[in-house]
């Protein structure tokens, strides 16, 4: 049976007219401060505007229920079509990027990963810095809204769990999606504005606050300054961001519930109270590391620790410092840490922390029945117990995660670039982090003296991690298209 | 000797600026702040892209950075550490920069390393800096047609209703700026000094660009600060 499209194309074409009005915001300003790129980002706006338009005016009626294909189709291709038209403007700005590296930027901002492959940011025109810090700030409402109403129906990696307190019935993904994205906006925007505000108090441009939270809550990590936040050098604005990576990884469902009027939600959620708890372990484990090892004042043990350890986990990617220079233990610790992430239903990124719960209460049950082979154990999430298809499906997620890690890595070896940072670049690309490790993509490097061949491979590890790997990866199967 | 990373000026991918002394990193050579490389077909300025990654480098270290300096033959020569690493070391294996011939073998086992990956600069072609700057260029680095967008990759101020700061056509792109003070000093400002975007060169005073700051320094222009 053929795939009806018109569905497909037609959220295409809306999402796509909603990216050329982000495209006006970048080039008001640049006419604001008369850089000639702002007629890149009108020109960017009109050609996307119009596919946009175009599409959704000759798919209208298509909106309405989507089969599984459909939203499998959808996912991944909405994805893939927004970043090729979210990279003309580094295409076509002065900067000219070739279009490996225009659509490596675009797909790094859209996941917000947060690697780049620019350098002399500091130099930048404030329009094209604007550009991809909403790039990151639409990619983060996306990503939470595609959480919320579409990946709990397509059974991904474990997410069905989440089907009930997304939505009580499948269907109507399209205006189901609508309703979700406009609370959803309400309080990222509140969010973003109380940061900006905040940092522009701490000493801020009014440019560089408004990309720093846009980047921030969005847990997406491009900065204004080629030494990302470490250019400021301020304690008050690593714990202003600090606190609003945080809040960018906590599900922004459980925001919508004490607007509500239900405040104990938060931190009666299991998820919730692991996540915070494994960030404050690791970083007083990281600190204790550098102030008795490294030499660190305790002060600034816990400043740069902090930090640090919040923005690799969630997936933000800012730096403060290089954290590659800071010993064995340390740069260990930040290379597990990427894969870790934030919660589901925020913007942060990784294999995500109610997965490892899963993953631990599995095998706790399993231990257990391991001595007392008659007893019934049954693993506990969030206080209802978790289904066998569940456990299934996290396992399954965990081992294709790893075996796609594992030949994105190999591939980077292949291409001649040492093991640190193959591994490393694969890790930070799936799990949509930013930097890596070591002098070539490490926080002090750029991924722009990689060989294309080597960024396309990462491109496809950005978009594999931000659609929880299988999203990508059963469309590539003939059943897929057989069924 | 220490320094603290915020007293550091960085001039180019090579040498930086501590109070009145100038250093050149040992072992390596970077291209100069005009100098442009073939990057899989394309320009890019490679020289500054260099200088800019040397200044993050620097930037993002947060406590004092330690360096042995000798003699060297027109600067001290500086070995910097971060961390463990040396710093030339970092940037040979980012391929940014290239190791001097007469340096020791370790440089060149890092230049290697990029090289293998094809990193950087060793992703195409590139004049080596010591022969770039005696006038050799890349066959399209002499196309002004071609290598006007490059203008686009400097600081963005310069393109502003101001096309007297475009790169001169027949040096391709000219990244520093010598001018001569009310008192008749001369001094030479690159892309990376915060007085550069705001200087208009006048050349009825004498002031002039030049393609990288050697040759600044053969003409007599000094840094600010220098003694």
């Amino acid at each position: 049976m053929l795939i009806d499209f018109r569905p497909i194309l037609m959220t295409i074409g809306t999402l796509l007219v909603i990216l050329a009005l982000g495209m006006l915001v970048p080039a008001a300003v640049d006419f604001f401060v008369n850089n000639p790129d702002w007629r890149v980002f009108a020109g960017s706006a009109s050609i996307t505007g119009f596919a946009g338009g175009a599409l959704a005016f000759a798919n209208r009626g298509g909106e309405g229920r989507l089969s599984l294909q459909q939203a499998f189709l959808l996912t991944a291709l909405v994805w893939v079509v927004l970043t090729a038209f979210a990279a003309l403007p580094f295409l076509f700005c002065e900067l000219h990027l070739s279009v490996t590296d225009a659509f490596f930027e675009a797909m790094s901002g859209i996941t917000t990963t947060g690697s780049t492959v620019m350098i002399g940011l500091d130099d930048l025109p404030p329009g094209l810095l604007l550009w991809r810090a909403v790039l990151q700030w639409l990619g983060g409402l996306g990503i939470i809204v595609m959480a919320l109403s579409v990946l709990p129906i397509l059974r991904i990696g474990g997410m069905q769990m989440f089907r009930v307190e997304a939505f009580e019935t499948e269907g109507k993904i399209v205006s189901r999606a609508t309703q979700l994205s406009a609370g959803i906006s309400i309080v990222m925007i509140f969010l973003t504005l109380v940061l900006a505000i905040a940092l522009s108090l701490a000493g801020m441009t009014v440019l560089e606050a408004a990309v720093h939270a846009m980047t921030t809550i969005a847990t997406g990590g491009y900065s204004t300054s080629d030494a990302s936040v470490g250019y400021f050098d301020s304690a008050l604005i690593e714990g202003l961001i600090t606190v609003g990576m945080i809040m960018g990884g906590i599900p922004f469902v459980l925001y919508l519930k004490i607007i509500r009027g239900n405040r104990r939600g938060l931190l009666q959620d299991s998820q919730v109270r692991w996540y915070l708890s494994i960030l404050f372990c690791v970083t007083m484990a990281v600190a204790l590391w550098l102030w008795l090892k490294d030499d660190f004042a305790l002060f600034q043990a816990l400043r740069y620790s902090s930090f640090n350890v919040v923005s690799i986990m969630t997936g933000t990617g800012f730096a403060s410092t290089d954290y590659g220079l800071w010993g064995t233990f340390a740069v260990g610790v930040m290379f597990f840490l990427m894969f870790v992430g934030g919660c589901y239903g925020s913007t942060a990124c990784g294999i995500k922390i109610f997965r490892f719960q899963i993953l631990f209460a599995a095998a706790a049950a399993h231990i257990r029945r391991l001595v007392q082979p008659h007893g019934v154990f049954t693993p506990m999430f969030n206080r209802n117990p978790i289904s066998d298809e569940v456990i299934n499906s996290v396992l399954s997620y965990f081992v294709m995660f790893g075996a796609t890690f594992s030949v994105i890595t190999l591939g980077l070896n292949l291409l001649g670039l040492d093991f640190v940072t193959a591994m490393s670049g694969a890790g930070t690309a799936m799990s949509n982090v930013g930097p890596g490790l070591g002098p070539v993509i490490g926080p002090a490097g750029n991924f722009q003296s990689l060989p294309d061949a080597a960024k396309w491979l990462l491109i496809a590890g950005m978009l594999v991690g931000r659609l929880e790997v299988f999203t990508v990866l059963v469309i590539f199967t003939p059943h897929f298209w057989r069924s | 000797m220490t320094f603290n990373p915020h007293d550091i000026e960085v001039i180019d991918g090579d040498s930086f600026q501590v109070g009145s002394k100038i250093y050149s990193l040992a072992g390596i050579d970077a291209p100069e702040l005009g100098q442009a490389c073939d990057h899989q077909g394309r320009l890019a300025l490679c020289g500054l892209t260099a200088a800019y990654e040397l200044a993050k480098l620097f930037e993002l270290e947060s406590g004092p950075i330690e360096c042995a300096i000798e003699i060297g033959l027109d600067q001290p020569e500086a070995v910097c550490l971060v961390g463990d690493s040396e710093v030339s070391v970092l940037l040979l294996e980012g391929g940014g920069v290239v190791a001097l011939p007469e340096s020791a073998p370790y440089y060149h086992a890092a230049e290697h390393r990029a090289k293998r990956a094809r990193l950087g600069i060793w992703s195409g072609t590139l004049v080596p800096p010591w022969d770039w700057r005696n006038g050799k260029r890349l066959p399209s680095e002499h196309n002004f047609d071609r290598f006007s967008h490059l203008a686009g990759q400097l600081p963005w101020k310069w393109n502003n209703e101001s096309p007297q700061y475009r790169p001169r056509a027949e040096h391709a792109a000219c990244l520093v700026k010598g001018i001569v003070t009310e008192t008749g000093e001369r001094l030479y400002f690159g892309p990376l000094d915060q007085e550069f975007e705001m200087i208009e060169i006048d050349p009825e005073k004498g002031e002039r660009l030049f393609c990288g700051d050697d040759e600044a320094r053969s003409a007599g222009w000094r840094r600010k600060g220098e003694q």
